[in-house]
């Protein structure tokens, strides 16, 4: 302890003072602190904990659904079906374009049959069935040319 | 800073039946010589208390993880230490921020508390307060909390020689300061 006599002439007290009744209150109200911080920690761990359950429930859950989307609208074909049909003849269809052409044709067609078919009920709505037939084009009045013939509800003759 | 004493708080605190008690005694063991170390420090008395309440409320949630490789009182200075080695970085970038030097401890230190005391224990402060933060600490815990190298660098984590070389800067900065000052 030489060396921190060095100073002896000024001595170990300081120009410092604590205020009164500092050192009474201080354990209770500090205790106090160091209760309410501690339960206020494990109400937060708990919150953090259910939070993160539920974060990781909705991604689970976003994750199913993301896939039940993904595979409703495309069902591929399984190899038991390819097998299935005469050989050349597969089911697995490399060129979407032409389907996808043909399904809009028949979709239109259809549509304007079913239209037809009201309008027919009524003779009043002749007009309005030749409006409709003259906006179809010629592909499409074939279409439903062929329809027309082979269609026993609609060809009497066909009966 | 008894050893049984220390030996059985470290007991009460691990004990959940009686960690509020153990805590209680430990607060009414340390809470003079921790302020006034903290105090020493940061010198106001509102940073000193806010600094020191953090210090034991940081015991009291770690209680449970004190294996008692150190002394109970070298646990509580490092805490303290490091709360203001914290404290004294932000304060030096607010002082940086705003352009103050020194003006702060000055103005504590010639406030309400200095009326009945000397004028060289305002200077041997002032002088202190002068030092670079490490230089500070290692002669605040040397010269006014008497404490030994070997206690000092379970503290602060440094070499013996490196806490001997920090602590003869300081005296000689000291001793300049006083010559030039007084």
């Amino acid at each position: 302890m030489k060396e921190t006599n060095e100073f002896q002439h000024i001595g170990k007290e300081t120009p410092y003072l604590a205020p009164a009744g500092f050192f009474e209150t201080f354990p209770e109200k500090t205790l106090q602190k160091a209760i309410n911080r501690e339960q206020h920690r494990r109400k937060n761990s708990i919150r953090r904990l259910i939070l993160s359950a539920a974060a990781c429930l909705a991604f689970l859950l976003y994750l199913g659904i993301h896939f039940i989307q993904d595979s409703a609208p495309y069902s591929a074909p399984s190899l038991a079906d390819n097998e299935a049909l005469p050989a050349g003849k597969s089911t697995i269809v490399e060129n979407h374009e032409p389907i996808k052409h043909m399904t809009d044709v028949r979709t239109k067609s259809a549509q304007s049959a079913k239209l037809e078919g009201k309008n027919l009920a009524s003779k009043d709505k002749t007009e309005e069935l030749n409006d409709v037939l003259s906006d179809l084009n010629d592909e499409e009045l074939q279409l439903i040319a062929a329809l027309y013939k082979t269609d026993p509800f609609i060809n009497e003759s066909l009966q | 800073m008894t050893g049984t004493d220390d030996a059985s708080i470290v007991a009460m605190l691990k004990d959940p039946a009686q960690k509020d008690k153990g805590f209680i005694l430990l607060m009414n063991l340390y809470k003079e010589p921790i302020y006034w170390h903290i105090r020493r420090l940061v010198v106001s008395h509102e940073d000193a208390e806010d600094i020191l309440q953090e210090t034991f409320i940081k015991v009291y949630r770690h209680s449970g993880s004190f294996r008692g490789d150190s002394k109970i009182f070298t646990w509580l200075y490092r805490i303290s230490t490091n709360e203001c080695s914290y404290h004294l970085k932000k304060r030096k970038n607010v002082i940086k921020r705003t352009g103050q030097i020194n003006g702060e401890v000055s103005g504590e230190l010639s406030g309400n508390d200095m009326e009945n005391s000397k004028e060289i224990l305002v200077k041997f402060q002032l002088a202190i307060q002068e030092l670079p933060r490490k230089q500070k600490i290692v002669f605040n815990l040397r010269y006014y909390d008497e404490l030994s190298y070997e206690e000092i660098s379970k503290v602060m984590g440094s070499s013996i020689s490196s806490l001997k070389t920090n602590y003869h800067l300081a005296s000689e900065k000291i001793k300049k300061y006083l010559i030039d000052h007084v």
